[in-house]
């Protein structure tokens, strides 16, 4: 086993698996940027290396600093969590010359997976339906709309490399081909630095349903179950739930062989995520494969008892697998709501800050994975994402109504979050009875606005901006007691 | 220490709990409340919801017209791309500018026809959220 892990990402994840790390007796080194020097998972850590400006291309995405930071340190391994370095084959393949191990597939199966195309084809030879798609349109914005065109509208463009929803567009009309091609490939080169798109045709009010799946370096492969993240917003997962709701015992072993034969046919080893979109009438259509730890792997662990991190780190290092396919049983409902700084009023535009006030809720089957702490600056250069509620219960409303609670009580002042819109989702009656398509949010949400304050609480809220009006700002007299709290009492009367 | 604060409308009762939290009485009720202030933006939490003020800032645009709100950049970021000039024409979805931030992409699109009055940003501008960037008049509409 490694004496020593460096954690190649920063925010809830790089907190997660410097957790993880301490629980298995391994040291973790964390590295950050010039904006994250005092980052919760900066101070967790056992030890932090900067790796430079705040940029993610010259810190977090370097792939050279990343690897000088884990010589220095003497890490044996680096987990690069996800995002980021987590699926670039040239980094995993970089370690490897390095002679440090990376925690997960090897670069060749990085490479295969990451490529839509070459992953839709292993797909097919493993027996599993995929979308209808033209994978390699050619280079140009009319080549991409020509390809559409063949395929018959509506499609969606997707990046042909990187995932999470980045550089994705769904197009109907025939005219908005051409910008949403170059809007797509622009943030995909921004993204991925690869502008290469593939046009897949669009299936109507699918399910998203992913499989987890854990494969070691000895030929074992078992999956963990699914995960249903239909409530998506700009393709985005924001809730996600195991077991999905409209999955029976037949279609999970359906969608367990799938996904294991997937993972097979590509020789995958570590930790992995085959997504699905499932359609109305329960037909499966193979969508990609993640090859990394997702971000939603939290509610797989709260329905197993499997922790996930763990296992990549003990695969990596060569062990077997603890578990065999008749170990896992899956126990109870878990949802998770990813809390994000961001205006959902806005178009889910970032909503950088300070957290002024923090409060985390803390109720029985309730886990939060955060990567803020009060008084931290939320960076503009990242991902938005600030923690992840996952909620576990006996039973799918149980869980849905602790989410709820959870979501009461936990508190972030000082950004604008998505607290209250999750909220919102969670009591809508379609998401109560499970009615999920990854359309739900476009089409139940969109004319959500955040309530207005009722008259009492504007009251209050004047009535605090009053009370902690800097002192001498509403026109006291100099050097007549500044010091002197009575003073700003001006107009007000003890009670 | 209770204080009453007179505010027009009502007497509010605030007592300091401590680390930004406060007890509010109103008309005898007394409830949990968090506050905060960053900025124009007052963050209030009360009965498990955050409510955010805006105090207002008009900010006026050329001709002494209010800029449309919904043309402002939508979160602070870069602009990348203006797709029109002063004097053009556009109509109600046509994409006026974008902003990246945060790697995602937001394109600003008109959401009525009229002429584009100002471009104030050039691409390759930081702009604060809220940021007048392009303003766009609205043509009265064809009979």
């Amino acid at each position: 086993m490694f004496s020593k892990i460096l954690i190649a990402n920063r925010g809830e994840i790089a907190v997660r698996i410097i957790r993880a790390c301490r629980e298995m007796g391994i040291a973790a080194v964390a590295v950050y940027s010039e904006a994250d020097a005092n980052a919760p998972h900066v101070w967790l850590a056992d030890d932090a290396i900067a790796i430079g400006p705040a940029e993610a291309a010259q810190s977090y995405l370097n792939v050279e600093r990343v690897l000088d930071a884990a010589r220095q340190s003497g890490a044996q391994a680096i987990h690069p969590g996800y995002g980021f370095l987590a699926e670039n084959a040239d980094f995993a393949a970089a370690c490897g010359q390095a002679g440090v191990v990376f925690i997960g597939p090897s670069a060749d199966v990085i490479r295969t997976l990451g490529d839509k195309s070459k992953a839709r084809r292993l797909a097919g030879q493993a027996g599993v339906p995929v979308i209808p798609a033209v994978d390699d349109p050619g280079t140009g914005d009319a080549a991409v709309r020509d390809a559409a065109l063949r395929l018959g509208l509506p499609v969606v463009l997707k990046a042909a490399t990187g995932g999470g929803g980045k550089g994705m567009r769904i197009v109907h009309r025939r005219e908005e081909l051409e910008t949403a091609a170059a809007s797509a490939r622009r943030e995909a080169v921004a993204a991925f630095g690869d502008g290469a798109l593939v046009v897949e045709k669009l299936i109507d009010r699918p399910r998203h349903v992913e499989v987890q799946i854990l494969a070691d370096a000895r030929g074992h492969v078992i999956h963990l179950g699914e995960r249903e993240c239909s409530i998506q917003r700009r393709h985005q997962k924001v809730i996600e739930e195991t077991p999905a709701p409209a999955v029976d015992g037949p279609l999970r072993d359906r969608l367990g062989a799938a996904a294991v034969g997937i993972a097979r046919a590509a020789g995958y080893v570590s930790a992995g995520t085959v997504e699905f979109l499932l359609d109305g009438s329960g037909r499966l259509h193979f969508l990609e494969m993640n090859t990394r730890l997702q971000v939603e792997h939290p509610i797989t662990e709260a329905v197993t008892g499997v922790d996930l991190v763990c296992a990549q780190i003990r695969v990596a290092a060569g062990d077997a697998l603890e578990h065999t396919q008749t170990d896992i049983v899956s126990r109870g409902h878990a949802i998770e709501c990813r809390v994000y700084a961001e205006n959902p009023e806005a178009a889910f535009a970032p909503s950088p800050g300070r957290v002024l006030h923090l409060s985390e809720p803390s109720l029985p089957g309730v886990r939060i994975d955060t990567g803020v702490r009060a008084g931290q600056d939320i960076p503009v250069h990242y991902d938005p994402i600030l923690s992840k509620i996952i909620a576990w219960a006996p039973d799918r409303s149980s869980a849905v109504r602790r989410m709820a609670e959870a979501l009461r009580e936990y508190v972030i002042l000082g950004c604008e979050t998505n607290l209250s819109y999750l909220r919102a989702v969670v009591a809508h009656p379609e998401f109560v009875a499970g009615h999920l398509f990854t359309g739900f949010l476009a089409t139940h949400m969109g004319s959500w606005r955040r309530p207005a304050a009722p008259p009492e609480v504007a009251l209050i809220a004047e009535a605090l901006a009053e009370y902690t009006a800097p002192s001498g700002s509403a026109g006291a007299q100099a050097g007549s007691g500044d010091h002197d709290p009575w003073d700003r009492l001006r107009g007000w009367r003890l009670s | 220490m209770a204080v009453v604060v007179t505010v027009p409308g009502a007497r509010v009762t605030i007592e300091a709990i401590g680390g930004g939290v406060y007890a509010a009485t109103v008309d005898g009720r007394r409830r949990l409340v968090r506050y905060a202030k960053a900025g124009t933006r007052r963050f209030i939490h009360i009965d498990g919801e955050t409510y955010v003020l805006e105090d207002d800032l008009p900010v006026p645009g050329p001709g002494g017209t209010r800029p449309h709100d919904d043309l402002r950049a939508p979160m602070p970021g870069l602009v990348t791309r203006v797709f029109v000039d002063e004097g053009r024409r556009v109509a109600a979805g046509d994409p006026l500018y974008v902003v990246e931030a945060m790697k995602m992409e937001h394109v600003v699109r008109a959401s009525a026809a009229g002429l584009v009055i100002r471009v104030a940003v050039q691409p390759g501008a930081q702009v604060e959220g809220g940021a007048v960037v392009v303003d766009v008049d609205a043509l009265p509409q064809e009979p």
